[in-house]
């Protein structure tokens, strides 16, 4: 507990969501305020001043900024997030097929940068300045530097070209089956996920190298642990709070960073369709996507810091 | 006696250097305890540490280790690690860093028995609470359920002493278990390990640095220097030393005093909300060229004080003059007096030459390259260390070198006060005797007035004349040292006397039958 008795779990929320605010006032500037008027770029050059005044009396924009930004906050909060300019579509609908692609993609490359990128850390860790350290490092260091395009590339000329064991791209919708929406998001979810667990790798090494080196590890040995017990029961649980803030970063930039593997495989995801609308100027999806990738962001730290909270007894107390 | 541990020719080598412990041999019984004294880096820890598998990577070791007749040196990881906790237990110097900061402390209490898997979850956590409560920590004072970082330094300890104790072991290490604490808590915790290992009928292995503490616990010691064993036989009381300088006819001290603080008070706001009084309504003079020590058990309020006097930090309430001035006031200079820390590792910037570290007292008091250079080889001259020491980065000298080169900055100054914070604290015996008579020389020299701060009343009746006890933040006692010493008035001195180790040693209990079952 806090002085004034507010438990920390709630300063952490309440920051949470004064951030999001915030980030809604600099999108809204961003999209609204800065110079180029929607109205007048849907119109184009030709438009007629009445026929630019009526769209913009339509559009709300003759209004006063803080009561638009107002008018479109509370639009986000109860889901009408308009029409998209480009699509014709409601946003809604165009950012749920979006993110049902990007989400399940960034969920199979984290599995694959945390299924791999932790044991690698740990073998590491447990043959520290030894052949099979240097050997998985010097892969970690490989998988740091190939881009995960290149990746992509490399994984559908063997798998799908070479042995035809999973599509080369395209998404062919849930609708399609769990099966074969899965094996689309495979080979791009190895593509991204790969230089993610070399990062993951390297992080888990050194905390757990560092962890090791200090006297509560001896001691757990002197109780009657082997050194891989001691590592194990002791070290890695220590060795949590840096892997998990590592991993909080890589979610953000899986969900949001994904555009040139998207491209690579032609998936339909958020990325691509960032890129699209700033393309062709649809303010109100690209407002849409950018405060949910920031909504998830949020989330996901907010989700961190509450995760530290629970596996470093120390953060509780400390002011 | 059947001999429980028996360790021949025990050799530890770190590749291409000379063996840092060299053909140690000793035995040890049922029951029996042994002593192995020698400063730092004699390789007495080096020597545990083997017994129990558990020395740093990188060092080899021959020669044998038998426990019950069985040869255990050679034993692969694993079943080495069957022996630890359930034969060979083991209590660390640094009870702060020995736990896992993580866990609930029943937990750890309780986990040599799950590793060893002896009774049931719940019978464990039932005896974790047990052993706690053996050892001082009834659920009361801390629950099994507190993290290390909720307890202080001596509770820990004893959490590591209860830990150590769960499976039931035959014989315990103990590598230096009271050097991190105060005196106070030290002597608590040698108490609790005596009743301890007697009423269990541990064989005791204790390795520090302290005589005293080895008098206290062991009849029978060995003393190690430089990987060898030089000495062996009956522990003996340590030699408690003379007076440094003869104790100085000196009168009270006659204003103007040097240094002067009147009501002062400081009070700090604890993670809570609660306030703690750190200093009450302190008076005290120090007279030019006095040496007076301040004595008290950790969280007394000294080092507050300190930063009081010294100007670091200014009080709530009450006056502080050094030669009349406020020594806060930005503008009033700072080099009259200086500071001597109780840690000669983290009080010199590493990356700093000895040569920098020296002069930046000077910093300020604008003099010329030459003169600046002269007045730093000269203190180096004066406490003993080569002028070729500038070029040198602090970690290139030993601790005791360190502790004089923090002395050489303090002196470089030309200060009219030296306070010197626990300045022996961090070094071994042989160490603190010659820093102590450097002290002394200093003082004689240049007339300086020192401030001791010390929890060490031997320390203290060997360089100063007069002294203060502080405790709860209040000065409680005041006056000469040898009448404090010999007749305290207060508590808080008493306390501080009957946790002087020197000189019993009391008979050692015969080792009990009765075999702890968890």
């Amino acid at each position: 507990m806090r002085p004034g008795g507010i438990p920390r779990s709630v300063l952490r929320i309440a920051a949470a969501l004064l951030t999001l605010v915030l980030a809604s006032v600099l999108v809204f500037l961003a999209l609204n305020v800065l110079p180029g008027d929607p109205a007048a770029v849907m119109l184009g050059t030709e438009a007629r001043p009445d026929t630019l005044a009526a769209l913009r009396r339509q559009m709300g924009l003759d209004q006063p900024q803080p009561l638009r930004w107002w008018q479109w906050l509370s639009g986000l909060a109860r889901g009408e997030l308009g029409t998209s300019h480009t699509y014709g579509v409601p946003v809604a609908e165009l950012v749920a097929t979006r993110a049902a692609v990007s989400l399940p993609l960034a969920l199979l490359a984290l599995l694959v940068a945390v299924g791999l990128g932790i044991p690698a850390g740990l073998f590491a860790a447990t043959r520290h300045r030894r052949t099979g350290d240097l050997a998985t490092m010097a892969v970690a260091l490989v998988g740091l530097s190939v881009p995960a395009f290149w990746i992509g590339i490399l994984l559908v000329l063997l798998f799908a070209i070479g042995l035809r064991w999973l599509p080369a791209g395209g998404f062919p919708g849930w609708d399609a089956g769990i099966l074969s929406g899965t094996a689309a998001l495979i080979l791009p979810a190895i593509a991204l996920g790969l230089p993610q667990a070399a990062v993951l790798a390297r992080v888990t090494r050194t905390a757990i190298v560092e962890i090791m080196r200090l006297d509560f590890v001896r001691t757990a040995r002197s109780f009657g642990l082997t050194r891989t017990e001691a590592l194990r029961r002791h070290a890695l649980p220590n060795a949590l709070p840096p892997i998990v803030t590592v991993l909080g970063l890589q979610f953000s930039f899986l969900l949001a960073g994904a555009v040139i593997v998207e491209n690579v495989f032609y998936l339909p995801g958020l990325g691509r369709l960032v890129v699209q609308s700033v393309g062709g100027r649809d303010l109100p999806t690209l407002a849409c996507l950018v405060m949910l990738l920031v909504t998830a962001v949020v989330a996901v730290n907010l989700a961190v810091d509450l995760l530290l909270l629970r596996l470093d007894p120390r953060l509780r107390q400390r002011g | 006696m059947t001999g429980l541990l028996e360790v021949e020719h025990l050799t530890i080598r770190s590749p291409g250097d000379p063996p840092l412990v060299r053909e140690v041999s000793f035995r040890i019984a049922h029951g029996e305890r042994l002593g192995i004294v020698g400063p730092s880096g004699s390789g007495k820890s080096l020597t545990a540490l083997a017994i129990a598998g558990l020395l740093p990577d990188g060092l080899t070791v021959e020669g044998s280790v038998r426990l019950d007749g069985r040869e255990i040196l050679d034993l692969p990881e694993a079943e080495l690690a069957r022996l630890r906790g359930r034969r060979i237990a083991m209590v660390f110097q640094e009870p702060l860093t020995a736990l896992d900061p993580a866990r609930r402390i029943g937990r750890q209490v309780a986990e040599p028995l799950a590793i060893h898997g002896l009774g049931t979850p719940l019978e464990r956590m039932a005896r974790a609470e047990a052993l706690l409560r053996a050892v001082g920590l009834p659920p009361e004072r801390a629950s099994p359920d507190s993290f290390p970082h909720e307890l202080s330094g001596g509770q820990r300890q004893r959490v590591l002493i209860a830990a150590a104790l769960a499976a039931g072991p035959d014989l315990l290490l103990a590598d230096e278990p009271t050097t991190a604490l105060d005196l106070v808590t030290q002597r608590q915790i040698l108490d609790l390990m005596d009743e301890l290992v007697a009423g269990r009928g541990l064989a005791l292995l204790l390795v520090s640095h302290d005589e005293g503490v080895i008098a206290r616990m062991c009849r029978h010691v060995l003393v190690m220097e430089a990987g060898r064993i030089i000495r062996s036989g009956p522990a003996a009381a340590p030699s408690t030393g003379g007076a440094v300088l003869p104790p100085q006819p000196r009168e009270r001290p006659e204003p103007p005093a040097l240094l002067a603080a009147s009501g002062v008070s400081r009070r700090y706001r604890l993670p809570g909300g609660a306030i703690r009084q750190a200093v009450d309504r302190v008076d005290l003079a120090v007279a030019p060229g006095e040496a007076v020590g301040l004595v008290g058990g950790s969280g007394s309020g000294k080092s507050t004080l300190v930063r009081l006097l010294t100007g670091l930090e200014r009080p709530d309430a009450g006056l502080v003059r050094l030669d009349g001035r406020d020594p806060a006031e930005p503008a009033v200079p700072r080099h009259p007096v200086q500071l001597v820390f109780q840690d000669p590792f983290d009080s010199l910037d590493p990356r700093w030459r000895v040569g920098r570290i020296l002069a930046e007292p000077l910093h300020g008091l604008r003099l010329a390259p030459a003169v600046r250079h002269r007045r730093v080889l000269a203190a180096l001259a004066e406490v003993g260390l080569p002028a070729e020491a500038v070029r040198r980065h602090p970690h290139t000298f030993s601790g005791g070198q360190r502790q004089r080169i923090a002395i050489a900055r303090a002196l470089v100054a030309h200060p009219r006060l030296v306070v010197l914070d626990e300045p022996l604290s961090a070094l071994d015996r042989p160490l603190q005797e010659q820093v102590l008579e450097l002290l002394a020389a200093l003082r004689a020299r240049h007339g300086l007035a020192y401030l001791l701060v010390s929890h060490d009343l031997d320390i203290v009746r060997r360089l100063c004349s007069r002294v203060l006890v502080m405790a709860e933040g209040r000065i409680v006692e005041e006056g000469p040292v040898g009448q404090v010493l010999l007749r305290p008035a207060s508590a808080a001195a008493r306390a501080l006397l009957a946790a002087r180790l020197a000189p019993p040693a009391p008979p050692v209990a015969p080792p009990k039958a009765g075999d702890y079952e968890p």
